[in-house]
């Protein structure tokens, strides 16, 4: 468990940033991913099935997360836990919050096929999606990252 | 990986090393206590996570809150009119448990560590619930008006209503099954027992509860909150 952490703990909590768009949120949220993985017991044919497992498991996660009562609810009760969104490190400060302010479709295929190199048809399979949905939202994706970073984008 | 700009943007949000110890450290903590039968959490920023999974059980809080906000303006009265200080342990449906203490605005729970079992198994074709001892085929019951639900009192004399509701997400998505599972307390104003609950089919649930309290028709609440949700969140 505990390689399988380190392999893949930066990339699930990137993942979980984009959605969540706060450190603390996506602290909690990877923590409750490795848990779920002891938990599951799931074994895996080789490292880039344990990749893509925590992938869609990662995103389901904050999926779910985003439409639970709780994250909606908590912020009309202020009293109850603390509602953070930005008290992260400064990064590329504006830039960043135009990046993450991308609907969340766009945002994890540009991160996968930009960052964690996959290509348009196993970003398809991990995803579930059609090789022409993922190269449109891809291409959309560019055109967004273009518009909000004026052109600083590299293909 | 390429070294271009939106690359340097996704590495920074890579968590620091500190983070990644401190994460670690929290999961080898979690993964201890969810060996041992029973603990006691209090609410701090780690254990946020596991406060997520009592969202069910939270949501008459909130409900509730809201009604009561309404009157009196103030939550903590809330609290108190719920735990006296005192705490309030309830036993599910499915035999998930939960204890809350609130003092002040502290609040404590102890809960069972495990999600307990869906109620409703296949049998022959047929969903078959099975509560306060009973076996109940509610096939029927889902297919034409879409819920489910019975109630009894415990032990402790406690009232329950378990609702079977057939939810909007299906499966692909968040859901585990194409029904939902939640345990509602009326007399306690809390829920628990929850299986495949979302946010929305909870709401609606809990709406239509409050509708029953201020005197309208169970099953006309239900009908009326749930053929929203799902026109609003269905496929």
């Amino acid at each position: 468990m505990d390689d399988i952490y380190k392999r893949n703990v930066e990339m699930i909590y990137r993942i979980c940033f984009m959605y969540l768009k706060n450190s603390t949120d996506s602290e909690d949220a990877v923590q409750s991913i490795f848990l779920k993985l002891l938990k599951s017991n799931t074994s895996f044919a080789d490292p880039e099935h344990e990749k893509a497992w925590l992938i869609v498991t990662t995103r389901n996660y904050c999926k779910d997360f985003l439409k639970s009562w709780w994250r909606t609810r908590k912020v009309e009760l202020t009293r109850l836990p603390e509602a953070v969104w930005r008290d992260d490190n400064d990064g590329s400060g504006e830039v960043l919050d135009q990046l993450l302010a991308l609907p969340d479709k766009y945002k994890i295929v540009l991160y996968l096929y930009y960052f964690e190199e996959y290509s348009v048809r196993e970003i398809a399979n991990i995803l579930i999606r059609k090789e022409s949905t993922i190269q449109t939202q891809l291409a959309k994706g560019r055109t967004l990252m273009k518009v909000s970073l004026g052109g600083h984008y590299e293909k | 990986m390429k070294n271009n700009h939106i690359n340097q943007l996704f590495e920074a949000i890579s968590p620091t090393e500190n983070q990644k110890e401190n994460m670690w450290t929290a999961i080898e903590r979690q993964r201890l206590v969810a060996h041992e039968p029973s603990q006691e959490i209090h609410r701090r920023a780690s254990y946020r996570k596991i406060l997520i999974s009592l969202s069910a059980s939270l949501l008459i809080l909130l409900i509730s809150a809201t009604a009561y906000a309404a009157v009196s303006g103030d939550i903590e009265k809330l609290y108190d009119r719920y735990f006296n200080g005192k705490g309030q342990t309830v036993t599910f449906a499915n035999g998930d448990t939960s204890h809350y203490e609130i003092e002040g605005r502290n609040m404590k729970v102890t809960i069972s560590p495990h999600n307990g079992p869906w109620l409703v198994q296949k049998s022959w074709g047929r969903l078959i619930v099975s509560v306060n001892g009973e076996k109940i085929n509610i096939s029927e019951a889902l297919k034409k008006k879409g819920y489910f639900y019975y109630s009894y009192r415990d032990d402790t004399n406690i009232l329950h209503r378990l609702y079977i509701v057939r939810n909007a997400g299906g499966t692909k998505d968040y859901a585990e099954r194409w029904y939902s599972q939640m345990d509602w307390l009326p007399e306690l104003g809390m829920s628990g027992g929850v299986r495949g609950l979302s946010q929305e089919l909870a709401m609606a649930i809990g709406g239509a509860n409050l509708d029953a309290e201020e005197g309208k028709d169970l099953d006309a609440a239900l009908k009326d909150r749930l053929e929203k949700y799902w026109k609003e969140y269905g496929n």
